[in-house]
Parts: C-alpha cells; structure tokens; sequence
C-alpha cells in the first residue's frame, strides 16, 4: 500500500460513518494466545526471544506502566524480538480482556502517527513502530532504528500478523459518529490512568466520579476545537457530580444528554456549533 | 428518558433538582493542599524512617532548591547522545552547582577516593528511553578524573538483565561492577538449584518501606517482586554496598506527572511494589527516599533529558520520545523534579497533550518537601541556565 493511501485520514473518518447506529460489543471468537510471527512468515524472518508475561508479571516487563495496562483489563503478553531484512524488530503481543480494553489501550498509545487502513480502522503507523487493534489484541511492532527499510518491512510484518487474528473490531457510539469528527482520535478509557494518558484536560471532571467507561472524541471545525463524549459510570450520584463539574468547565459552549441515571454525551466546544449539536442530539433521541 | 440538559446553573438545579446536588456544590473538587494527614491512603511507616537523626549529608544535599538545566541543541547526533557534547554540558553544570574552579573539585565536593559510589540508572523503558550509556561514560570519566577509582563505582538498578538489556555490561565497562537486586542466572532462572530466588540474597530485611496494603504474587510474578506481605524491603546496594549514590533518571512522564529524581529512587531501591503503584505511587515517590540508605546516600541528580518523552511515560512508546537536550543537575532531588516537571508540562501543552495543569501531578513533590527532601515551589527554586 503507498504512502498516499494510508495517510487519507479523511477517507479513513468518512468510511466509518455511514451505519453507524449502536455500539455493538463484538467480543473476539477464540484468540487465546496473542499471535506471533514465524520464520515462515517473512523471508530470512529469524525470531531471536520470545519473552511472556501474564497475570501480574507485567510488572516485570514494564513496571509502572503496567497500571495502565491493568486498568483496561490484561491477559497476558508476548513480546518477541526478530530480525527481517537485516533489521530489528520487537513486537508486544497484548491479549487484552474485550476488544474495547484492545482498542482502548490502542487509543490512549497513539499520537504522531498516520493511520494504517490496511489494519483496520484502529491502526496508526510511524517511522518507528505500527500499532494497531484487533479483536482482543493490542500490537505494537517497533522498529527502534527508524529506518526507511525497518518501517516499510514493519508494515509489512504487521499485515503478516493482522491476518492471524480472527474476529473483527467494534463499532464506536453512534453519537461520535454523527459528530462528524475523524474517528480515529477517539479514546476509549476506563479509568483514570487512561484518561490521564488519552485526554488529561478532562481528568478533573472524572475525578472520583465513578467513571466505568468513555469514548472522548476530541477535534476541530471551523469555530475551534470541540470535543465529544459518552461516558458510564458507576452509580447516578457520580454522573451528577461530573455534570456538576462540567457545568463550571471553561468552555464557552457546553450541551449535555443524560442518557440514563448513570449516562451522559457531552459536547464542549468554543464555537456554537450549532449543526454538530443538532446532530448529536438526533443520534441520541434516535438511541432511544 | 432522556434528557438534555442545558447547563446554565440554574437551569441544572432544575433539571435535576437540588436533592441531588446540593452536597456535591459544596466543595470544589480540586485540592489545594497535598499534605499526608489530609490524604486518605493507606497506612505507612514513614514516622519511623524520620525517627532517624539528619546527618551533614541528608538530602537536600549541599545545594537545597538550586538547579542547574544545561542545554545543547546538539547533544543527539544520529539519534545517541555526543558524547564530548555531553561532556561538556556536565562539566559545566558541575562548575555552575558548585562554584568550583575545576570539574575535578566539583565532583571532590561530593565524593571521595573512600566512597564506593554507585550509579542508580533507570533501564526499566528499554534501549529507546533508559539512561544512556554514554552519559554514564562521561560520569565515570569525570569521576575517575577526580581520583575515584573505577573499582569504586558500580552501576545498579532493580533488575540487572534490563541493565545488560540496554548497555550496561561488563564488556562496555570494564572495571565497573553492573549489579542489580533481581536477577537471573545463565540459563535464565531466577532460582537457585534449591529453589531460592537469587534476589533473596540481595535484599536488607533491616531496612523496609510497610504500608497497610499487600497484594499476593503468582509463581510468574514473583520474581519481579521479591516478597509478597506489607514490607517492601531495601536493596543491600543501598543499605550496605554504596557508601554514596548517584541518581541518573530519565526525563519522562508518567501520565500527567513524572517518573524523575524521586520515582527513579523509590521503586528502585525496594521490593514488593506493585502493591504500592495504585494506593501509594505518589507517597512512595516521596517516602521510600526518606528513609536513611537514600537520604543519607544520595549526593547528586544527574536527570538524563538528552532524549525524553512527554507522553506514553513510563513506558518507551517512540511517538513521544523527543530530544530534549537538556541535563538537570543539582543535589536537591525535589526541586531537579520540579524543574523536569515543568519542562514536561510545557511540552505536553505544546503537543496539546494536555491544556492546564494537573494538580494532582505534584502531589509527591509536596509530600517528599514536607518530609525535608527538598523544595518543591517553583518560585524558590534557583535554576540556573548553562
């Protein structure tokens, strides 16, 4: 695939859109172990170590930083080092709990990096690593030398893997999708280390409110940035308390849907956004 | 049913009513102290590491709340550290702490021939975001150029493979012992023939960070962990084997705060920590280097931000590993964090990682500042520029 037709974000975002009703929980068919790549996979493909790593055991391969990993929903990992092309490679295999921890854990790791449509609409690619979700996987193949050769063999490698992981990925919320906003920033968080590492600027709001989940789409229209979200949480008294705060938030305009006790969208803008409001608030009537 | 909800104030009471609200309106949420009595977390045993008589050598060291940020745009040079670049950066911040005339005096101000000094590195991210060998390098050339001889100084962390796994080996330092409290043996077990972990053999159980909160390890897991119970033990290297340390973290985040000076101390030196990371990450970053084998050890901080990141902390995730160019040094480990903080948090704000301050972030600073360790306002704290 070229470079031009991976980096059509654009594209990407509007393919997403259309049917997009009800967030459909599709859980991964079978998946049990995280894939691997072999030496038949790729020609002169040499895999040097495979270390795994289940339970809490994760602390062991990342320390601290195995929190985040935990908060989504960790079942195990495999992280193999390889050599193809006369270039190395270390592939973090994750078998997450549910494809959302997958996706999740994907959402709050991406930044600086183009989307890599060839492995599905949670992918993102860059000089040094392809990241991606699938079903219940979360991969990253890294190529730490950053080279030219490493990252179109990375792809490559990544495609390779893509194809031995059944099961397909979950939509998103119809109400992101009615946002227009490109889908692919959307982050999928469960707790406070992930919204501290997919979108701090809201980490107040969730503060001890009980959060369960939310989907927070952050982007931009002509009037500015703008950002939507769904979020669940625990108990009614903890989705009060974030539509407490979000009321005294900084944004000039602020709308919001209690969807149930425990439920609300939200959409924060600086501008009106008068047409992105309608909208949302025609896929939220329409959920009902 | 669902119900949207225009949010002026008044319209939101009547929405959903004053019942629901009215104590929640009470109160902002975001605190405005982090003192250690007004934080509900668990129990620990911090009274009695302060119970310890401050020695002439307690941090903050001989340089409370001053900083020296040196900075070469061109300290990276195909993505490793220069080293006569780096050399220089830290030959000039050794010269601007101190005051001394010469590099050598410098670093005489803080070690002797006597000392056996150790390097505390940070490897725990990987090759892409561990302390640098290099920086280590131009350490130890500088040390020995001050008299220190190399079978004084050994360079140590938790886990002696990450150690290897990044660069730190006997054969890319001659002399040096590489020594970490985990490890394993040739054939890759963490066990001896009788079973026993060989870190067992590394651990001080006259030394322990206890906090009320414990967590049981699979057969998988323990090895990384030590011991299970509510004692996180001190590492001999510290207890015993050093007589001073050196800190050399990286410059990284850790979500909305950092993993610097502090952290790079704390979850280095003790075992059993996993347990600590969600109840007590920020008051081990501040405790655990309350306690005597660290407070009475560590000399200097060398914070490595020749390459950093922003975002993806503690874990190496290359999107946001960015050359910083930068070496913190001072002898005050609070205020070194609370200067690498703030380098971090400008730049997540530049990368729109984050709009405004977490406040929460800085809560270790605070607690370790009320404990002694160090200055953790901004505004007192002396950074000098070289």
């Amino acid at each position: 695939m070229s470079n031009m037709s991976e980096t059509r974000r654009g594209k990407f975002a509007a393919s997403w859109l259309p049917g997009v009703l009800l967030w459909i929980g599709a859980m991964a068919p079978g998946g049990s172990d995280p894939p691997l790549l072999t030496s038949e996979d790729f020609p002169g493909l040499t895999v040097k170590q495979v270390e795994r790593f289940e339970g809490k055991a994760l602390y062991g391969y990342i320390d601290g930083g195995a929190e985040l990993v935990y908060e989504y929903g960790f079942t195990r990992l495999a992280v193999q080092h390889v050599t193809a092309g006369g270039e190395e490679f270390t592939l973090e295999s994750y078998l997450m709990r549910d494809d959302l921890a997958a996706i999740g854990l994907f959402s709050v790791s991406r930044g600086g990096c183009v989307s890599a449509d060839s492995l599905g609409p949670f992918s993102c690619r860059s000089r040094y690593q392809v990241l991606w979700a699938s079903s219940q996987m979360f991969l990253r193949l890294i190529n730490p030398a950053g080279s030219a050769a490493g990252e179109r063999i990375a792809l490559e490698l990544a495609r390779i893997l893509h194809r031995k992981i059944p099961g397909g990925s979950p939509v998103l919320p119809a109400v992101l999708g009615a946002s227009g906003l490109p889908l692919e920033e959307c982050r999928y968080v469960r707790g406070p280390l992930g919204v501290q590492n997919g979108f701090d600027t809201w980490s107040d709001l969730f503060d001890e409110a009980g959060l369960l989940e939310a989907y927070i789409l952050p982007g931009n229209t002509d009037n500015g940035a703008v950002t939507v979200a769904q979020a669940e949480f625990a108990d009614s008294s903890g989705c009060a308390r974030f539509i407490r705060r979000f009321d005294q938030g900084a944004a000039v305009h602020r709308y919001l849907w209690r969807q149930s006790p425990t439920r609300v969208v939200a959409i924060e803008s600086v501008g009106a956004e008068n047409s992105l409001r309608e909208r949302i608030e025609k896929a939220v009537m329409t959920k009902q | 049913m669902i119900t949207r909800v225009p949010l002026s104030r008044r319209r939101l009471l009547q929405v959903l009513g004053t019942g629901a609200l009215g104590g929640l309106l009470s109160a902002r949420f975001s605190p405005k102290s982090f003192s250690r009595q007004e934080r509900l977390t668990p129990k620990t045993n911090i009274s009695d590491a302060l119970k310890h008589p401050r020695t002439a050598a307690s941090l903050p060291g001989r340089f409370p709340a001053r900083v020296v940020r040196a900075y070469d745009e061109r300290s990276l040079s195909s993505d490793r550290p220069d080293v006569s670049r780096v050399e220089a950066m830290l030959a000039r911040s050794m010269l601007a702490l101190t005051g001394a005339s010469t590099v050598s005096a410098a670093w005489k101000m803080f070690v002797t021939a006597d000392d056996v000094i150790g390097l505390k590195v940070n490897p725990v991210a990987g090759k892409m975001l561990a302390t640098s060998p290099e920086l280590v390098h131009v350490i130890i050339r500088q040390l020995e150029e001050a008299g220190i001889p190399r079978t004084n100084i050994l360079i140590w962390d938790r886990r002696e493979f990450e150690l290897h796994e990044v660069g730190f080996t006997s054969d890319a330092f001659p002399g040096i012992r590489i020594v970490g409290t985990e490890r394993k043996d040739e054939n890759g077990s963490f066990r001896d023939a009788g079973g026993k972990l060989y870190s067992e053999t590394m651990i001080d159980h006259e030394w322990f960070y206890w906090a009320d909160v414990e967590e049981h390890y699979d057969e998988e897991t323990l090895p990384y962990m030590v011991n299970e119970g509510k004692e996180s033990y001190f590492s001999r290297i510290c207890t015993r084997d050093v007589t001073k340390i050196i800190n050399i973290p990286i410059l990284k985040n850790a979500g909305s705060s950092v993993t610097l000076c502090l952290k790079n101390l704390a979850y280095g030196s003790i075992t059993n920590t996993s347990r600590l990371h969600r109840p007590l990450w920020h008051e081990t970053c501040a405790e655990v280097p309350a306690f005597p084998p660290l407070r009475d050890k560590v000399v200097l901080n060398i914070v490595d931000g020749i390459k950093g990141c922003y975002q993806g902390g503690p874990a190496a995730n290359p999107e946001f590993i960015v050359a910083f160019n930068t070496l913190l040094v001072g002898t005050d480990p609070v205020a070194v964090d609370r200067v690498g903080y703030g380098i971090i948090l400008r730049k997540r704000q530049e990368e729109n990682v984050q709009k405004e301050e977490n406040p929460k972030a800085r809560i270790f600073m605070d607690l370790a500042a009320n404990i002694g360790l160090g200055v953790a306002e901004e505004r007192k704290i002396d950074v000098e520029h070289v």
